[in-house]
């Protein structure tokens, strides 16, 4: 169901500024606008090209590169704020309608926008209007619970690119023993992946490639692509259809979240890719169903001009969704370092732990970037029930890029391709190299492929997450059924790492899931 | 091998009881017994959450000599409580089961030195005493590596009363409630460690049936 107001959203910015017409191709379907469409959901099967170490890689710790397209938020990065538009929460005894217009007529707005699975409020204002100022203006009310930018998140990995025998991860979990006690959960438990979607279906898609663009400021532009039409399938070692439930895109405004990135089926493939089954590699809770819901935007979701970016709002979306379809464990391995702070995701995580939902938060990858926390993960500590996860590497001491803050919890695998170019985590995901066709040179470049699959070291705080939110649903499946349990068992279980009791690095410790699983006895 | 013990318990009850009867023939005031009663742990929050119950059926039975000094008598006897359970986490306001099988068996030997009031009845003989007990403590669960399952003894002490009322000359039927304490047995991990509990005793009402005078 598409969201009503998708296309006031910034890709109308995007595309009402843009300043290269750019004449598609000759091949001539209909043009589309922004959006995209099933032109079948035939398609060949899916693609596996086994493990590639040759890809393209990059370093969690580096800036992510969003494509810059002319004219748009290409001055805006993940952790700034989307201009023209704030989030605004007033009180539950005030009238929204007469609260809205009245703060709309004060900030010289246009109008309120209010979207599905929100108790807040989109505002719209004038362009030109610092948003952080009027955030504050409007969090100053009394008749305001909290208001904030649009902040742009960003999911916490970059991929370092390409079976059972190279996850080290799950040895270093003991997982084939925790498998002993709780062989991997049950369709029962449903596990929000709320990322850059998954690919969890096949199909060939139509978008539209309308503006030239550049990944990096200074760099080669590629040229648009028009129309075209891309194949997807559904991650061969991720399973059938029936492993997935209420898939939804925040980003395209629909319900196909199809993974364009890379990143959000790696993710999925850690908390829940087939084991045992002679594919691949395993993960955690491998009979759990998927919920994929995506709210953060790829580079080619970004290229294809999709409505709607990774803002905060997205993510409170996001979060809201998956708790109201009865998602028992929500992984978030997203984020932003920059900005101010994001109550609208923290009253979405309050929210979602509130319905019965433990919550696994990236802790960020800027260790050597000014060692800046996930803003997002901050909230962690104040709410039981969710966990904000570092970093460790094969070594399992903390990895380079793990940030360290008092927001931390806990640490579980997620990889140092720095310290051991097999030391990342392993999951089939979208081939990169028929995927990213934007690293190629310009006159390499061409459409992406979705069906194309190959398996990839990546690493990161995102890479470690999934493993928490795995053992949670794992727990969820053994008895421990309400978020501040799993909470409380996954702390007391932990081994401590780092100095004694709980640290900035490591929290109270790596997750131990044998132990955690297995629980207490009378006297021990 | 569930029934394995409490027939070994009856048939060790059987031998006390012939060799008791046996010596009583011969002029010596001994007794064998054969018990079953109720137990009732101290660490009612830990037994509850594992076991769900902080209480179960003990069986045993034992052997007592009455000495030559007035109602003085010494004793030992032995019993066992089994339980069936499942691993557990708690919080502070929950427990969560976790569908582990446990099995928890407390095998208790106690010593005791007592007195007979025969001063009011011959036939029904109040009488009090103390002593020293040994628990054997065992748990072992499913998924358990080795050293991770439990089998150890500990000592404490306990007090009891009782009266045993003479049915006829060689057999008797007696009640007593037993208070045990056995200190830091328990409490150091597992359920227990977060309830606080360290005292493995309890108290229990036993029915002894008796043979020998």
């Amino acid at each position: 169901m598409p969201m009503p107001t998708r296309r006031l959203l910034p890709g109308t910015l995007i595309m009402a500024a843009a300043i290269v017409a750019v004449t598609v191709s000759g091949q001539e379907p209909a043009p589309l606008d922004q959006t995209r469409s099933l032109v079948t959901d035939a398609a060949l099967p899916a693609i596996d090209r086994g493990l590639r170490l040759q890809d393209t890689t990059a370093d969690p710790g580096d800036p992510v590169a969003w494509p810059l397209l002319a004219g748009d938020r290409s001055e805006v990065q993940p952790g700034e704020a989307l201009p023209g538009s704030i989030i605004v929460k007033f009180r539950r005894d005030v009238d929204r309608d007469v609260a809205g217009l009245e703060a709309l007529g004060r900030l010289g707005g246009t109008r309120i926008e209010r979207r599905e699975f929100t108790d807040w409020d989109i505002l719209h204002i004038p362009a030109t209007t610092d948003v952080e100022a009027a955030a504050a203006m409007m969090s100053a009310r009394g008749d305001v619970e909290y208001a904030q930018p649009r902040y742009l998140n960003h999911r916490m990995y970059r991929p370092n690119d390409p079976f059972y025998n190279l996850q080290w991860n799950m040895t270093a979990l003991d997982m084939e023993r925790a498998w002993d006690i709780q062989p991997g959960a049950t369709s029962s438990v449903t596990v929000a992946v709320i990322d850059t979607g998954v690919a969890y279906k096949a199909g060939s898609y139509r978008f539209n490639s309308r503006f030239p663009f550049r990944l990096v400021a200074g760099g080669p532009v590629y040229p648009a692509l028009g129309v075209v039409d891309i194949p997807f399938a559904a991650a061969p070692d991720l399973g059938d259809s029936a492993r997935y439930v209420s898939p939804r895109d925040f980003i395209w405004g629909d319900d196909e979240p199809l993974d364009l990135d890379g990143h959000g089926t790696h993710v999925a493939g850690t908390i829940g890719q087939l084991t045992n089954n002679g594919v691949g590699v395993a993960g955690m809770a491998f009979n759990v169903r998927i919920m994929p819901i995506k709210v953060i935007a790829g580079e080619w979701d970004f290229i294809f001009g999709a409505p709607n970016g990774g803002t905060d709002d997205i993510v409170a979306q996001g979060i809201r969704y998956a708790a109201d379809n009865n998602a028992k464990v929500i992984n978030l391995s997203l984020g932003r370092e920059q900005g101010g702070p994001a109550p609208v995701v923290d009253a979405a995580v309050r929210y979602a732990v509130g319905r019965g939902a433990f919550v696994a938060i990236a802790a960020g990858n800027s260790r050597e970037r000014g060692n800046l926390p996930n803003i997002l993960g901050n909230v962690s500590p104040t709410i039981s029930g969710a966990v904000t996860v570092s970093a460790v590497g094969k070594s399992l001491a903390g990895a380079y890029y793990s940030v360290t803050s008092p927001a931390v919890e806990l640490t579980a695998p997620g990889g140092d391709l720095r310290a051991d170019s097999t030391g990342g985590i392993i999951q089939q995901t979208l081939d990169l190299d028929l995927l990213q066709t934007f690293r190629r040179p310009v006159a390499q470049f061409g459409p992406p492929r979705a069906d194309s699959f190959a398996y990839y070291y990546f690493q990161g705080t995102s890479m470690a997450t999934p493993h928490v939110a795995g053992l949670a649903a794992l727990l969820y499946q053994q008895g421990i059924t309400s978020p501040d349990a799993i909470e409380e068992a996954m702390k007391k279980f932990a081994t401590d790492k780092g100095p004694p009791g709980r640290d900035d690095e490591y929290g109270v410790g790596m997750i131990n899931p044998r132990a955690t699983l297995r629980g207490l006895g009378l006297a021990r | 091998m569930m029934h394995r013990i409490p027939t070994r318990f009856a048939l060790l009850t059987l031998l006390a009881c012939l060799a008791a009867g046996s010596a009583s023939a011969q002029g010596l005031d001994v007794r064998g017994y054969g018990m079953i009663g109720s137990v009732t742990f101290t660490a009612s929050d830990t037994f509850e959450s594992v076991v769900g119950t902080d209480s179960g059926r003990l069986l045993g039975g034992g052997v007592e000599v009455g000495l030559p000094l007035g109602g003085l008598f010494v004793g030992v006897g032995g019993s066992q409580y089994k339980a069936d359970g499942s691993r557990v986490f708690v919080t502070s306001t929950r427990v969560f089961s976790l569908g582990i099988p446990t099995r928890v068996t407390v095998s208790p030997i106690d010593v005791t030195a007592g007195w007979r009031f025969r001063q009011f009845s011959r036939r029904i003989v109040p009488y009090v005493g103390g002593g020293w007990s040994s628990y054997r403590y065992e748990e072992t669960a499913d998924f358990a590596a080795p050293g991770e399952n439990v089998n150890e003894r500990y000592s404490g002490y306990h007090v009891l009363g009782g009266v045993d009322v003479r049915l006829t000359r060689w057999l008797g039927l007696g009640g007593e409630y037993v208070w045990t304490r056995i200190p830091d047995a328990i409490g150091k991990d597992g359920a227990s460690a977060f309830f606080g509990d360290t005292d493995l005793g309890g108290s229990s009402l036993r029915l002894k049936l008796s043979i020998g005078r």
